[in-house]
């Protein structure tokens, strides 16, 4: 077939496949680390990955940590299929933490962004959940400060805002 | 006079029309040297002319003509007043081949955009970035994303961002049109200034169309185009433009956002994502953040709080020596799904369960936590009893916060316990204060340590001679508040520390008080009850604003009097008894019903279904109540009078007169309304002389169930 020229096989058989940032940096992944995202698992059900997949709106920066979270996390997509390169549970938290704990706010986004046009549905939840942990417990002029939002309500009606849930803001 | 006027570019205030630049705000027009037809035809490519103009770093324009597949450009500096060549050279990937891109080139505008130096003129499937000050060019190709063949339309251009491609915005307008009307609306904010009519009204020689001759037009009336400035639409304003006919408004992008921010980053659905997340508190939080937030919030109805306990649904009453406790409530209206006080879902068909606490929704009955609105129940692991002390169990639970619950057991001294005179001598609470806390989070029972902060309640000796039937608890803002005799322990839940807060010193303890500490309208509330020849009602108000906390005094007034007007001659309150022992039994739920009496012992009387009346309802919301009517009283000698509990969110005690009646005692107006009979049915026929009640709770319905089950192998002792 065509498409074989551009697979290169590893470890008995597992294709691969070459992601192409926006900024034209390449990544050879294989076909089960990169079936963590929906989107070119489709494509590789659909057969349309021999050229590499392009994703124009990813980074080279941010591919570079998808795609070492796909890496790190495609023992558990594999379930109890090959577990000798699966990393335990504690090593991955540990992983999950370091990876989103010091993104910058803009790089975070940037990843939430990669996860959802590549529809990774764990590293999506887990950058979510990192961003509403930024949220939470936070008074909202200390949330806007947290993500650097203007205040487009007048004092009036932010008050009257308040007001609807008077309860929550009951100190 | 005779041509066509088309406009190919603009840059900064400078228009590019046909043959010239044009300066529309001066009324300044300067004619470009024509340029021989013969450089396009060599190059086999149609030429096009584009203008940079920054007046911000020099007053000079320049025009480029620009091939695309060989980057000789041709530039026309206002300068040199000359074109020159000038070639490009590329960094990076080419295109395409020529082959390919002339396919394409069919379709669509070539526009171009001018920012910081270079020009970035846009070639359907990607975009040359002219860098004009060191002669070198890139191509930017476009998403590959963008399916060409369905995008008809583009538009390049300088916005707010500069050339980058970040998906900013993606939204099929098709859902905003059907709602679009403007057949209502003659002008807009913004008017077409009709220059070609207007120019040929003038009388402007030459044709007015290509085709069409002067002549060939009817001249119509052309009114004065109307200038309203209530029309005028800013662009720089983030509000919506409200479509006439108010449909949906239609969201305008904010053009104040920074480009980092995470309102400008992430699409709306992942900021849904994101904020559904978060607990109620701070999604309330979140809503008063900016616009953007509350209309995600809003629309995709993130923030739940019909589902929250902040509402009172009823009382549970635990009267002596029944199995299950009572539950005393308005009758469920459309707007107010009924809730069940049956507890049918108990997992021991034999036991007792009297109610410790409730906090948020949940009760706990000794070792179970149950929510009744959701019908969920979980037990909790046992806990060896603690050694020659007794105890309590206490319920911390704020869903607003957090979805987990603790249930926290705390050592109490029983009366009269017969002690060591070394012991009678040392400071109670202790510091470090040992607890067993059990966390849902965590499934189990720990250690919690908490260290004291200013002065013990006194000593044990002292405390053991105290005697107090209740020890009502609260939980506000992060802390449990639980009462015992003449103190309060404040327990700080974040930090591990505690306080003692001793009771208002204007009480006298000697005179048989009943205590009830609880949540109300503006904090922790404490009501005593004097039991005495006067029935003294006191309520205070926990203020701690500063270090020290201090009782403020919010109500005293002696309800003997008022009583002896009292009457209730409505058999059926505004609430009603849902009866929940008596029903139980008679569906015959195993086990005793009370205590000591078994099932042939009781008469069975009939029940008779409780009417629902609305016209009784009674709205706590509303302060202005009636006294109530006198007629038909009957004389109240000796009324024994116990507190049920504070209204959550309302200044109002709710009192029980002797067993029998439920009212509602409204601390502002100092008046009492009726809510009806609390007695429950046959309960005279089992309880023993003096049976009253043992615990009440004003009980606030959680919506939101699954909270963490506990397994069944977590029902162990603990080692």
């Amino acid at each position: 077939m065509a498409a074989a020229a551009a697979e290169a096989t590893i470890d008995g058989g597992g294709k691969m496949i070459i992601l192409i940032s926006a900024d034209g940096k390449r990544f050879e992944v294989t076909e089960a680390v990169a079936s963590q995202s929906q989107l070119i698992s489709n494509m590789i059900e659909d057969d349309c990955t021999e050229n590499g997949v392009r994703l124009p709106n990813v980074d080279g920066d941010i591919l570079t940590m998808v795609v070492d979270y796909c890496n790190m996390h495609a023992g558990d997509a594999a379930a109890d299929g090959d577990t000798t390169k699966a990393s335990s549970t504690e090593e991955l938290k540990k992983f999950d933490a370091e990876l989103v704990q010091a993104l910058e706010n803009p790089v975070l986004f940037k990843l939430i962004l990669a996860a959802n046009f590549l529809n990774i549905k764990s590293l999506l939840d887990m950058t979510c959940q990192r961003v509403a942990d930024m949220m939470s417990g936070k008074t909202p002029e200390q949330m806007r400060e947290t993500f650097s939002i203007e205040n487009d309500f007048t004092p009036e009606e932010e008050a009257a805002i308040r007001q609807e849930n008077a309860w929550a803001f009951d100190d | 006079m005779y041509r066509q006027y088309i406009v190919r570019d603009h840059c900064n205030g400078l228009l590019l029309v046909g043959f010239g630049v044009i300066n529309p705000a001066t009324q300044q027009w300067s004619p470009l040297p024509s340029l021989s037809d013969t450089f396009t035809e060599y190059y086999g490519f149609g030429g096009k002319n584009y203008l940079v103009f920054d007046p911000t770093i020099s007053p000079h324009y320049e025009e480029l003509e620009w091939p695309p597949s060989r980057l000789i450009t041709r530039v026309f500096s206002s300068a040199t007043k000359r074109w020159e060549d000038r070639p490009f050279v590329r960094e990076g990937e080419a295109a395409g081949t020529v082959g390919h891109l002339q396919k394409l080139s069919e379709y669509g505008e070539y526009r171009a955009v001018y920012w910081p130096g270079a020009l970035y003129v846009h070639h359907f499937s990607y975009v040359i970035r002219l860098s004009l000050s060191d002669g070198k060019y890139r191509v930017i190709k476009l998403l590959p994303a963008i399916d060409i063949r369905y995008y008809q339309n583009f538009y390049f251009g300088k916005s707010e961002k500069g050339a980058e491609w970040v998906l900013k915005h993606q939204n099929g307008l098709k859902p905003l049109l059907p709602s679009w009307k403007y057949g209502q609306q003659v002008h807009g904010p913004w008017i077409l200034r009709d220059v070609n009519y207007n120019l040929y009204f003038e009388k402007i020689a030459g044709s007015w169309f290509y085709n069409a001759d002067g002549e060939d037009i009817s001249l119509e009336e052309n009114t004065e185009a109307l200038l309203e400035d209530k029309f005028e639409w800013y662009s720089d304003n983030d509000d919506v433009v409200e479509a006439q006919g108010d449909r949906s408004p239609i969201p305008m992008e904010p053009t104040t956002a920074r480009s980092m921010t995470i309102n400008y980053l992430l699409p709306d659905d992942v900021l849904a994502d994101v904020l559904g997340r978060l607990p109620p508190r701070s999604l309330a939080a979140a809503r008063c953040v900016c616009a953007a937030w509350r209309a995600t919030i809003d629309d995709r109805r993130l923030l739940r709080t019909d589902l929250l306990p902040l509402s009172l649904a009823g009382i549970f009453i635990h009267f002596d020596d029944l199995r299950f406790p009572e539950f005393f409530s308005r009758p469920s209206t459309p707007t107010t799904p009924a809730i069940s006080g049956k507890l049918d879902y108990m997992p021991n068909k034999y036991a007792l369960y009297a109610v410790n606490d409730h906090c948020n929704g949940l009760l706990l009955l000794y070792t179970h936590v149950v929510n009744l609105a959701t019908r969920q129940c979980v037990t909790l692991p046992l806990l060896p009893p603690s050694q020659g002390t007794f105890s309590d169990n206490y319920t911390v639970f704020d869903l607003t916060v957090s979805p987990h619950y603790e249930v926290i057991r705390i050592s109490y001294l029983m009366c009269n316990m017969r002690l060591d005179p070394i012991i009678r001598e040392s400071e109670w609470p202790p510091s470090p204060f040992l607890l067993n806390v059990f966390s849902s989070a965590t499934k189990q029972w720990e250690d919690g340590l908490f260290v004291r902060e200013g002065e013990a309640a006194g000593t044990i000796g002292d405390l053991v001679k105290l005697y107090s039937r209740q020890h009502y608890a609260a939980y506000w803002h992060g802390a449990l508040y639980v009462h015992r005799c003449n103190y309060v322990t404040r327990l700080s839940l974040t930090d591990g520390k505690y306080k003692v807060i001793k009771n208002p010193q204007d009480i006298d303890m000697s005179k048989c008080l009943k205590f009830y500490l609880g949540k109300s309208e503006n904090g922790v509330y404490l009501a005593s009850l004097e039991q005495e020849l006067d029935l003294q009602l006191s309520v205070w108000i926990l203020n701690e604003s500063c270090a020290k906390a201090k009782w403020v005094l919010k109500h005293r007034n002696n309800l003997k009097p008022l009583l002896s007007c009292w009457g209730y001659h409505q058999v059926n309150g505004p609430w009603i008894l849902q009866d929940v022992n008596y029903d139980l039994y008679r569906k015959n739920f195993g086990g005793p019903w009370f205590y000591n009496v078994t099932y042939d012992d009781l008469l069975l009387e009939g029940n008779n279904e409780v009417p629902v009346e609305d016209k009784y309802e009674w709205y706590s919301d509303n302060d202005d109540v009636d006294h109530d009517t006198q007629d038909g009283v009957e004389e109240q000698s000796h009324v024994s009078i116990s507190i049920l509990g504070f209204h959550p969110y309302r200044e109002i005690v709710f009192l029980s007169l002797s067993c029998e009646r439920g009212v509602a005692y409204h601390l502002n107006s100092s008046k009492m309304q009726d809510l009806g009979s609390i007695f429950p049915q046959n309960f005279n026929q089992v309880s023993e002389v003096g049976g009253g009640i043992e615990a009440s709770f004003p009980y606030t319905p959680c919506w939101i169930g699954e909270f963490p089950e506990i397994s069944s192998e977590d029902h162990l002792y603990r080692n």
